[in-house]
């Protein structure tokens, strides 16, 4: 029975073997249930945070298969167009789109299918069921759902920024307009007030003329007073005459080279400079764009104050560009009497004057002109203090689009 | 010295400019006969009985304009030659330029002040008097 007995222990060995690769399995088997149990909890959860992520998210989301149906919608989507969720799926993107972006615009996305935005460039009306109008800006990517290629649209109502805009643009319009009006105002008032004005200094002139030292010391007085202060008026009337033509009267903006501007401007300005033994320091000067009988001017003003309100040592003034945060910032520095901060921006406003009419002649109008050219070409103009006394203008122009242009041009 | 006299034709509304002329004129070192008119048509039938050798003509005036009583002047063959100075408040542009292709011979804007006034005055009639040669003359 030997054969028996081998037969039997090989039996029983099979048996053990079997028995183990059972039990074996059943430990697979667990294990890939616990795999699989905790692979569909991932599942759940991921759906969970994708449901979760889609229903918070600020935009509506909608996804549309490749004939133009709505198939999948957040709940935002329900919100934004008034509708349930049985009225939107399944419906064309035809009822919600203007034409040229519904279902004629999916085929223009698969030839192209890269993620893109509607409605940047041009504003955009998605419109509800009922025909009322929703402004939005839509992103579009392409996506597989249920093994299929599909349209994923990320709808944004924009209404409430389309009305700030609109709103924004309603008053810069009403405040241009009122900036004319008030310009046309200054330019009439001081025109008309010119002949009147004329009057008063011409007969004073002739009264002093024909009376002075013929009456009292006290009437000479007077007139001299009253002359004085008519051919100040005139003066002003005069200024704010040309400081109204700045805005209407100002010509368009040309790429325009400073540094031929300044030139100009310290040729006119030679004799003060000789005078004040003033030293001019220049260093490269760009292109901008510019009205240049405007940049003349301001160019002229700031060089001019820097020349006259010089302090004891001679005047050193230096005049710089520089390109920064895509403009063009000029400053013209000098070490002249300097400008206590407290004026720092009153100094721009019109006719005010820091000093006395002995110390420094002059309007106060000056800076005025300079803020509103400078206002007119789109930059800014303010004043620093140097740490060594005397002051630091900036002001910043935009540069000419094209240097090479610009260098056709003239 | 010789000088010749100044023979003048004001067209002005305002009384206080015509005194002021006359005032100024007044000291000039040659004879001067100042005639004037407020308005246009008046102007222009003095013209037509006397011609002066030179009109001083402002440009905002009642009824007919500046501008219309320099187009009369030009188009009458007895005055169309003579020296019109276009005295006006304006410095306008347009208006300048409007009364130069109207046939003004000179466009000043009024003096603001008095001694500014004399100058004018001196250099008009320097100019006009003792430089320029005239057909009438
Ligand atoms: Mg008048």
């Amino acid at each position: 029975m030997l054969g028996s007995s081998s037969e039997e222990r090989r039996r029983t060995d099979a048996e053990k073997a079997l028995e183990r690769s059972n039990a074996e399995l059943d430990i697979r088997v667990h294990q890939r249930t616990r795999e699989l149990n905790s692979a569909i909890a991932d599942v759940r959860e991921n759906e969970l945070r994708f449901r979760t992520l889609i229903e918070l998210a600020p935009f509506a989301i909608v996804v549309i298969d490749r004939a133009g149906h709505i198939r999948l919608a957040s709940a935002a989507a329900y919100r934004m167009f008034g509708v349930d969720e049985g009225d939107l799926l399944e419906r064309s993107v035809d009822d919600f789109l203007p034409e040229e972006l519904g279902v004629k615009h999916i085929g223009d996305f698969d030839q192209d299918p890269e993620p893109r935005m509607l409605g940047l460039s041009r504003p955009l009306d998605a419109h509800r069921l009922d025909g009322t109008r929703i402004p939005v800006e839509i992103g579009l990517s392409p996506a597989y759902v249920d093994g299929q290629q599909m349209i994923v649209a990320f709808v944004s109502d924009i209404s409430e920024r389309r009305a700030a805009e609109l709103l924004a643009a309603e008053r810069a319009e009403s405040l241009e307009q009122s900036n004319q009006e008030l310009e046309q105002f200054a330019y009439v008032a001081s025109h008309d007030l010119r002949e009147p004005l004329r009057m008063i200094s011409s007969y004073l002139g002739l009264l002093s003329r024909r009376y002075t030292g013929q009456l009292d010391d006290d009437a000479d007085e007077f007139i001299h007073f009253a002359v004085d202060g008519a051919a100040r008026m005139s003066g002003m009337i005069e200024d704010l005459l040309q400081y109204s033509r700045i805005g209407t009267q100002g010509g368009e903006l040309h790429p325009t080279n400073s540094g031929e501007a300044l030139s100009e401007v310290l040729r006119d300005l030679s004799m003060a400079i000789e005078e004040g033994e003033a030293q001019i320091e220049v260093g490269d000067m760009p292109w901008v764009m510019a009205d240049s009988t405007q940049l003349r001017r301001l160019l002229s003003n700031l060089i001019g104050n820097a020349l006259k309100y010089r302090g004891e040592a001679i005047p050193e003034i230096s005049i710089h560009s520089e390109f920064k945060n895509s403009r063009w910032e000029f400053t013209i520095s000098d070490n002249g009497i300097g400008i206590d901060p407290e004026f720092h921006d009153r100094i721009f406003r019109i006719f005010q004057r820091l000093h006395g009419r002995g110390e420094y002649s002059g309007s106060g109008l000056g800076l005025a002109v300079c803020r509103k050219i400078v206002e007119r070409h789109g930059g800014q103009i303010w004043v620093e203090s140097r740490p060594l006394g005397g002051s630091l203008f900036v002001f910043t122009l935009g540069e000419a689009q094209s240097q090479k242009e610009a260098a056709k041009e003239f | 010295m010789n000088l010749d006299s100044m023979d003048l034709l004001i067209i002005e509304d305002n009384p206080g400019d015509v005194v002021l002329a006359k005032e100024i004129l007044s000291q000039v070192e040659r004879p001067v006969s100042i005639r004037v008119a407020e308005d246009g048509e008046t102007a222009l039938s003095m013209l037509d009985e006397h011609l002066p050798n030179m009109v001083l003509l402002d440009l905002n005036l009642p009824r007919i304009s500046g501008q219309d009583v320099l187009r009369a002047i030009r188009e009458n063959p007895k005055s169309h030659a003579g020296p019109v100075i276009v005295f006006s408040t304006s410095d306008a542009e347009r208006d300048v330029v409007a009364a130069y292709d109207g046939g003004a011979n000179c466009y000043i804007t009024k003096p603001v002040d008095l001694d500014r006034f004399f100058k004018v005055v001196r250099s008009i009639e320097n100019f006009w008097l003792d430089v320029v040669r005239l057909p009438a003359s």
